[in-house]
């Protein structure tokens, strides 16, 4: 003991007279270590308490980067002698309070010859030190943007921002830590018998830190990490699904991967790297997908008489503080996504089941507020969707996470404030409609059509049904699914699609573009369908009730109204007057605030003047004069085409006549 | 033998075949359902190695017959027994089928899978994970709509304890409310993640069926692990609420407080409370609706799961629901009777006198909270008694062992005094509990 606290005071001394190289000699000298390290354990957290943590600081950094690091290799050096419990607790603390990088790192080298020294002993202990390092990661300040959304330019320069450099800094670090350790875990046999252990062990452990890693704040740097597509989305809108085979696509993912042309962001590799240590630990990297459904579609009822508790599981996957749903989304996104699924993963996945386990996942980044993750969310159901083989069938939809699903991307569609996230999102919708068979692309479009409030997507809806309708009718030899025709067709035209909502009173700007797309189909069927092959004609005079007629008076009164209005504006105007136009101008705020242009987002606008307001007006009237013109022609071509009809009828009968 | 005859056709069409290179023991295979595990090399017909869980160095595991991998795989693996090695040849169909799988499957590539079937255990589903609720699929469906809460649910049940059937019945109940149908815990919990068509093998441990108490009806043993065999006949789709309107989650809040009542009647207060509570939820909130209807309905599903709590001696329990009734009403003179009833139970009596006061304040002629103020007076003059006693006695004791304890002293305080009798003791009590500042331990 005597010899340990004179050890312990010569450190002291030489500290004291700065000969920083004796303190390193006393340990690294092979002589001098095998003298002083028996004596370590007697004086190791003496030297801790004493020398380490008081001056292990940023001041110390900054004013003497020598004794710094002396001080980080004497910590080291306690880390190997100290004992366990007492040091672990001291690091977990010091680890989440570090003020640093440097003091992040000093800690983090000590914790990880803390945890090489545990083992597989006591694995709750290990968790909370891993968890210390996930708090301070979550505690460092980033810019509010990151949480507001940004722009693919944004993104380009986000790795120039101080703070997410930090960020980027404190992730590396940890990589560099965890190294010894998962090569340690990769090692050990991790199935208890033939069966995978899912309960509380250092390997688990460690995948659930690294997983917890992903998520935010990491996720929300991941906006601009994914290739760019080969295909065109306009292509891709109009191939049918036929076309779009999984091998066109993938291939089309690694090549812009290639052509990208450009070294990876340290986002990319910090991805990268702790995607691929989790597959090192968990071998297959598939198998969490199975467990995804059973978390998301059955949530667990918790029971306290039958010790059901949120932290109960004996797997440890299940518990949700463990493994939160985002970050394994943000996994599956980099695997798939990012294309970084090892090379050995199994092949012999269903990619229906792929698909349904991932739309889960999708979800529930679509569901999170933060754009980038939303991105992702998009992203990732997209490649799903892109790698299926067959049209999905029907039955999938009776998961009820395919009405979540749809939820969530008109949402984003309809009110995300980022223009270019609205885009995607709209995009994504279609694809996912498209890679149905018939049966469940009308099943899912009858029920958003029925239940959408946004005017712009009711009308795009139609739009896909017209396309669908249309290329179905270019089949001239095969008969019309039952979904393009008769009963159904019928159902889906009158009840979504020639619809007023409020008859004659209906505002018609507000719903100008589910009015336009109706009026389309109705020019397409009444010019693509002469034969009455989807029964179409047999609804006309119901639309012509329905829609045209009322259609046709609400135009001219709105249009009288607006140009009356008008009118009084020019001449002057009255205080009731100023209420309608605060609520046009709260229609147009909230046109802008849809087209990522919105300021500071209070939804009023200041007082205009005359000027404006009669821009306002002009606008209002030019819409419902499209609208009217569109109208006009719909009603000539179904006359037209009606006419047509019956002179083709005719004919037929005076043929038949004659024969 | 020729080496056709050898190879036996699992899918009836010759696209998977199955070739056995060593015989695995005992006559079980695995059920749909089942958790698997083995080793499989995959190979291209030209032997071109494309997977393998060897080459991973650790066996492979899935959920047999759930669509998780391909057609094949879960055909060829349900045929085999423990320690069986065999061949599966898979056309492209029931494999990865014209488009492959780039970059290692190629379009309508024949695949050969080399099995070898390590073992299999059945699916768990109790919530812990424990294996108290363990489901075999005996027969699959390719449906996938599954009960939800408050979702209709036809069955077919078959119970059995020590291989002898105890039930066997067809029941029709409302999903989370399978207790008043005599529907054990664990079979619920299992019928939630039964698809429509299927059956089902469901081994229950204790906990979740009949408990330490056993069954008299069905002569069960306590602590008895079961079994039942069922078959989800139909079931509804759980109410859509974000499709609801107000006026509609009115109407279906009414449903279920109709329910809670019904249960309520029947002394079910487990349910009723559970009824009572999705009526409370189902409710439009007041910030967004501020209707009489929507206060009114609100207060009395408080009271009524206030009362059922009561009635299922949870006091604690049933006087938050009586807060919460005050917070919306707070002159509401059944809340404040019952949250009295519940302070005098839970022994906080001044408390409790002060609601039934305020209940006489409001119904004067109110004659059972008069007397509950009686009972409450006389209880706290009794706790007051018994505390003074208890004070009493323990200075006494507490002299007592000074006695015993402690050496004569000359400058004793108690000897100047002279021994303390019963009053003394009492007074001194007293003047204890007089003094506010002085903690009671």
């Amino acid at each position: 003991m005597a010899d340990a606290q004179n050890l312990l005071k010569l450190i002291k001394q030489l500290l004291l007279e700065r000969a920083y190289d004796g303190v390193k000699m006393l340990f690294q000298s092979p002589v001098e270590a095998a003298k002083n390290l028996p004596l370590m354990p007697h004086i190791a957290l003496e030297l801790y308490n004493d020398v380490c943590a008081p001056q292990l600081n940023d001041a110390t950094n900054v004013g003497n980067a020598p004794l710094f690091d002396c001080l980080n290799e004497l910590l080291k050096i306690v880390a190997e002698f100290a004992p366990l419990e007492e040091f672990m607790l001291e690091l977990m603390e010091k680890i989440e309070e570090s003020s640093s990088i440097a003091i992040f790192s000093a800690y983090l080298r000590a914790l990880q010859v803390v945890l090489l020294r545990q083992g597989n002993n006591k694995p709750q202990a290990i968790e909370w030190c891993l968890a210390s390092v996930v708090t301070r990661v979550r505690q460092l300040q980033l810019p509010d943007y990151l949480r507001e959304g940004y722009d693919e330019q944004q993104a380009e320069l986000l790795e120039q921002e101080q703070q997410i450099e930090q960020l980027l800094a404190h992730h590396i670090t940890i990589d560099l830590c965890y190294e010894p350790l998962l090569s340690q875990l990769q090692e050990e046999q991790h199935f208890k018998g033939i069966f995978r252990d899912c309960s509380l062990n250092r390997r688990n452990v460690f995948i659930c830190t690294l997983m917890q890693l992903l998520d935010k704040p990491l996720a929300l740097l991941e906006l601009g990490n994914a290739p760019q597509r080969q295909l065109h989305p306009a292509t891709r809108r109009l191939a049918a699904p036929e076309h779009r085979q999984p091998a066109q696509t993938q291939r089309n993912y690694l090549l812009a991967r290639q052509k990208a042309g450009r070294a990876q962001s340290y986002v990319q590799q910090v991805v990268t790297s702790l995607t691929r240590n989790i597959c090192r630990l968990l071998g297959d990297p598939y198998c969490l997908l199975s467990l995804v459904e059973q978390r998301t579609r059955w949530k667990r009822r918790l029971n306290a008489s039958k010790g059901v508790y949120e932290m109960s599981s004996h797997n440890l996957f299940l518990v949700d503080e463990k493994l939160p749903l985002p970050a394994l989304g943000m996994f599956y996104h980099a695997l798939f996504v990012g294309q970084l699924l090892p090379a050995t993963a199994p092949k012999i996945y269903a990619p229906l089941h792929l698909f349904e386990a991932s739309l889960y996942l999708a979800t529930v980044l679509l569901e999170q507020p933060e754009p980038a993750m939303q991105h992702c969310g998009l992203r990732l159901s997209d490649y799903m969707l892109s790698i299926q083989l067959e049209p999905l069938p029907q039955s999938t939809l009776d998961l009820e996470v395919h009405k979540r699903y749809c939820e969530a991307v008109c949402k984003i569609t309809g009110y995300s404030p980022q223009e270019a996230l609205r885009q995607t999102a709209l995009q994504a919708l279609h694809h996912y409609i498209l890679a149905f068979e018939d049966c469940a692309k009308y099943f899912i479009l009858r029920n958003l059509l029925a239940t959408l409030q946004h005017d712009g997507i009711l009308g795009y809806l139609t739009g896909i049904y017209k396309d669908l309708v249309a290329a179905a009718l270019k089949q001239q030899e095969q008969p019309l699914h039952e979904v393009y025709c008769g009963a159904k067709f019928r159902s889906l035209l009158l009840q979504c699609v020639c619809v007023l909502p409020e008859d004659v009173k209906s505002d018609l700007l507000l719903h100008s573009d589910s009015l336009s797309n109706s009026l389309n189909f109705l020019r397409f069927l009444a010019l693509g369908d002469l034969k009455n092959r989807t029964g179409f004609w047999d609804v006309r005079d119901e639309i012509e009730q329905r829609l045209l007629q009322p259609l046709g008076t609400a135009l001219n009164f709105s249009l009288a109204h607006y140009r009356a209005y008008r009118e009084r504006v020019k001449n002057g105007q009255s205080a009731s007057d100023d209420e309608l136009m605060q609520k046009q101008l709260n229609m147009l705020a909230v046109n802008i605030s849809n087209s990522g242009m919105a300021g500071e987002g209070d939804g009023t606008l200041p007082d205009i003047g005359r000027e404006e307001k009669l821009e306002v007006l002009a606008g209002s009237i030019t819409g419902l004069e499209t609208l009217r013109v569109l109208y006009a022609r719909a009603c000539e071509i179904l006359e037209q085409s009606d006419l047509k009809r019956k002179f083709l009828a005719y004919k037929t009968v005076a043929m038949e006549t004659e024969q | 033998m020729s080496e056709e005859t050898k190879k036996l056709d699992l899918s009836g069409d010759g696209g998977v075949l199955k070739e056995i290179l060593k015989e695995g023991t005992g006559a079980d295979t695995p059920n749909s359902g089942c958790k698997v595990s083995l080793h499989y090399t995959g190979r291209l017909v030209d032997g071109t190695e494309f997977d393998s869980s060897v080459a991973r160095n650790e066996p492979f595991e899935f959920e047999l017959g759930k669509g998780h991998v391909i057609k094949a795989f879960d055909m060829g693996v349900a045929t085999m027994k423990v320690g069986e090695r065999c061949f599966l040849t898979c056309a492209s169909n029931y494999a990865y089928g014209a488009a492959g799988s780039p970059p290692s499957i190629p379009p309508d590539a024949t695949l050969i899978f080399e099995l070898e079937m390590l073992g299999w255990k059945g699916e768990d589903l109790s919530p812990n994970q424990d294996g108290s609720i363990e489901r075999t699929i005996l027969e699959q469906s390719d449906k996938k709509r599954s009960p939800s809460d408050g979702a209709f649910v036809k069955a077919h049940i078959s119970g059995s304890f020590d291989g002898k059937v105890f039930e066997e019945r067809d029941v029709e109940f409302d999903y989370g409310e399978g207790s008043a149908n005599g529907i054990v815990e664990g079979l619920e919990l299992a019928l939630e993640k039964m698809n429509i068509g299927e059956t089902s093998k469901i081994k229950i441990q204790s906990k979740y069926a009949f408990g330490s108490k056993g069954s008299e009806t069905f002569k069960i043993p306590p602590n008895s692990t079961i079994e039942y065999t069922v078959k989800l006949l139909d079931c509804g789709k759980g109410l859509e609420e974000w499709k609801l309107s107000d006026d509609e989650r009115v109407a279906e809040a009414k449903v279920y407080k109709e329910k809670g009542t019904n249960y309520f009647k029947k002394e079910n207060y487990e349910l009723a409370i559970k009824m009572y509570t999705k009526c409370k939820n189902m409710l439009p909130s007041l910030k967004d609706n501020t209707s009489d209807e929507v206060k009114t309905l609100k207060v009395a599903t408080h009271s009524n799961i206030a009362l059922s709590h009561q009635k299922s001696n949870n006091h604690f329990e049933a006087k938050q629901e009586c807060n919460a009734v005050l917070e919306l009403d707070a002159n509401n003179v059944k809340a404040l009777y019952r949250r009295g009833q519940c302070n005098l139970v839970i022994n906080e009596l001044e408390e409790a006198l002060d609601d039934f006061q305020k209940v006489i304040e409001l119904e004067p002629t109110n004659k059972a909270a008069a007397n509950h103020i009686v009972i409450c007076k006389q209880k706290i003059k009794q706790n007051k008694d018994k505390e003074k006693k208890l004070y009493a006695n323990m200075f006494a004791k507490l002299a007592a062992n000074d006695k015993e304890t402690d050496p004569p002293r000359e400058t004793d305080v108690l000897d100047q005094c002279g021994e303390w009798s019963e009053e003394d003791a009492k007074r001194e009590a007293d003047l204890t509990l007089e003094r506010d500042n002085i903690i009671m331990i």
